[in-house]
């Protein structure tokens, strides 16, 4: 998907975000550094429809998701963006399939789940709830809800923030071979992420 | 796939002791508000079956609102004796002499004067002697007093009938007051609703009443078995304060005014003012008070998951749905908790009431209140929730996901 933001700012109490001009082809891989509080968090948020602007626009695929309806938005981004949030966020009173699950929209997404679920070592912990399982466990549960409906752009937060070597490395694997022919942004500090991306920028050099 | 549904059921279940303090708490409440407000229709039944064209009851020394109740809603109270010349004394107009030597002439101000003699009772219902003047007050003539039987016949109230599923010319055996020895006696009728205390009452003629009352074995040292329960005056108001002054201060008996005493009463019970109803309304308050309460809690804790779920695709209809449907599920379950609960309490309750009061035994209609719980729960589940739904659908999904 291409992305296309420009004139954005935002302004929330102290902090401000502002990019004049800033584009990503489609089917681009990129990893975001930055120092924390540069606001990679928001930057993400803002592709992903989760915070309303109003200065600037951001066009997904031509889109203008500023243009979008509430309900149009979260439609768009349901069918399109597979979102891995920083702190994980999954659903307390649900085991760790149903909180996957959540991410499919249809049965033939659903029938995925076996597969997706070994490669990321989950299988024994399906039944599980959340409280029960390891960081590192429901991470990789987040990782497997953002790629169950094989979006066409992923965002991803700090993917391997709690996680061994093995396991980021499984994950950034995953990661990189789902998005293939597909939008990727990764936003984040771990140095064992950078291999797995040619294009990596710090995040200050995209805003004013 | 998931469903709201399945989501409100899942988040029930496996928040358990949380779902539970809630269910107990709101069928609690249901339950507490529902025993009040029945025992408030009971309360006011207690005036709504009270006769209304008798102005005047003479019973023993016993209080007012004890021969009020007793007389007038058969309730098993006021169980001392009256002596009989004094009712004849006013039921055939002739002067009322006393010891002291004042004399009154009781063709002045009576009208109707109508003995009631408590004989003994079938089940709860009280079985009454009296005689055709009875009827007459209930504006029965023709029909009740042509079947009054001369034998040991009784007629018997509506909702006696109804409460016993009596027939005519079934027997049916009464227990006597004295000695709780058993006879049997014949439905020669049964009387017209008349939407009184007296629909649960068996009446037999005095003669019989004086007659069963000698077969059980009672004997008044002085009177013998010729005595009354209560004895029932119609008359004129500006009658009422010398014969009182006579009957009070120089008699065994105690005379009431029934309006007085039912004043009385309605001050005692809590019912002036609405009293009830407004403790009824407060406990009602206080339910929903502490529904919102803790479903605001609840939501302070479903703001993440609520904006998750947005963030990853899911409408505001779903999260409202999943909402809506929970506060249903709590309602339904409280509703339940609180007709089981309702229902034992209101049967101890009853029980309790029922000892000295038939009516009250008479009163549960089932279904409706069944149906009155289940609004009432699923009202104040959903009304308590109703601004967390709010603001569930209307969450900060970036801050919620940055912060939360």
């Amino acid at each position: 998907m291409h992305i296309e933001v420009s004139q954005l700012n935002i302004s929330m109490g102290d902090f401000s975000l502002q990019v004049p001009q800033w584009s990503l082809p489609s089917n681009s891989h990129l990893l975001f550094e930055g120092p924390s509080g540069s606001g990679k968090t928001t930057f993400l948020h803002l592709l992903a429809g989760l915070l309303p602007f109003q200065n600037g626009e951001i066009k997904i695929s031509g889109v203008s998701i500023k243009n979008l309806s509430g309900h149009d938005l979260i439609q768009f981004r349901r069918k399109n963006c597979g979102i891995i949030f920083q702190k994980i966020h999954l659903l307390p009173h649900l085991t760790l399939i149903e909180n996957i699950l959540l991410g499919c929209q249809n049965a033939h997404q659903a029938k995925q789940i076996d597969k997706l679920t070994e490669n990321l070592q989950l299988t024994h912990r399906l039944n599980h709830l959340p409280s029960t399982l390891s960081l590192g466990e429901t991470q990789r549960a987040a990782v497997a809800r953002a790629l169950i409906s094989e979006p066409s752009l992923l965002l991803a937060d700090e993917p391997t923030s709690g996680l061994d070597d093995a396991n980021a490395e499984r994950v950034m694997q995953l990661l990189v071979s789902s998005a293939r022919n597909k939008s990727l942004i990764v936003v984040s500090h771990d140095a064992r992420v950078r291999k797995f991306f040619e294009q990596k920028i710090d995040f200050r050099e995209i805003l004013k | 796939m998931i469903n709201p549904i399945k989501m409100a059921w899942l988040h029930l279940t496996r928040k358990k002791l949380q779902s539970i303090v809630m269910i107990m708490s709101l069928a609690m409440a249901l339950t507490g508000s529902g025993l009040l407000l029945r025992l408030y229709q009971i309360s006011e039944s207690r005036f709504n079956n009270m006769a209304t064209n008798i102005q005047i009851v003479v019973g023993p020394k016993c209080g007012g609102i004890e021969i009020l109740l007793g007389a007038l809603n058969l309730e098993d109270r006021c169980q001392f004796a009256l002596p009989l010349n004094l009712f004849e004394t006013l039921k055939n107009g002739t002067d009322l002499r006393f010891e002291d030597g004042a004399v009154i002439s009781s063709a002045q101000i009576t009208k109707n004067v109508i003995p009631m003699l408590q004989v003994g009772h079938f089940q709860s219902s009280k079985v009454i002697a009296t005689d055709e003047s009875f009827f007459r007050i209930l504006k029965l003539e023709s029909s009740a007093i042509m079947n009054f039987p001369s034998d040991n016949g009784l007629l018997i109230g509506a909702k006696a009938a109804e409460l016993y599923h009596l027939h005519t010319n079934e027997n049916v055996e009464i227990e006597l007051r004295n000695n709780n020895k058993k006879v049997s006696l014949k439905v020669a009728g049964i009387l017209p609703e008349q939407s009184s205390g007296w629909d649960y009452g068996f009446f037999l003629r005095m003669e019989s009443g004086w007659d069963l009352l000698r077969q059980s074995g009672y004997d008044h040292p002085i009177w013998h078995n010729k005595i009354l329960s209560f004895f029932l005056i119609q008359m004129q108001e500006k009658g009422f304060l010398p014969l009182k002054s006579l009957i009070n201060d120089r008699s065994v008996a105690q005379i009431i005014w029934v309006n007085e005493e039912k004043k009385n009463l309605e001050e005692l019970s809590g019912s002036a003012g609405n009293l009830g109803l407004a403790i009824i309304v407060v406990i009602l308050c206080l339910a929903g008070f502490s529904i919102f309460g803790m479903m605001s809690i609840r939501s302070e804790g479903l703001r993440v998951s609520a904006a998750t779920l947005e963030a990853i695709g899911f409408q505001h209809r779903f999260i409202f749905t999943w909402m809506i449907l929970e506060s249903v599920i709590i309602g339904l379950f409280s509703s339940t908790l609180a007709v089981v609960l309702e229902f034992i309490s209101f049967a101890i309750l009853k029980n309790m009431l029922s000892s000295t009061w038939l009516i009250p035994a008479h009163q549960s209609s089932g279904s409706f209140w069944i149906l009155i719980l289940f609004i009432q729960g699923i009202a104040f589940s959903l009304i308590g929730s109703a601004s967390s739904i709010l603001q569930l659908v209307r969450v900060s999904v970036h801050q919620e996901l940055k912060s939360g």
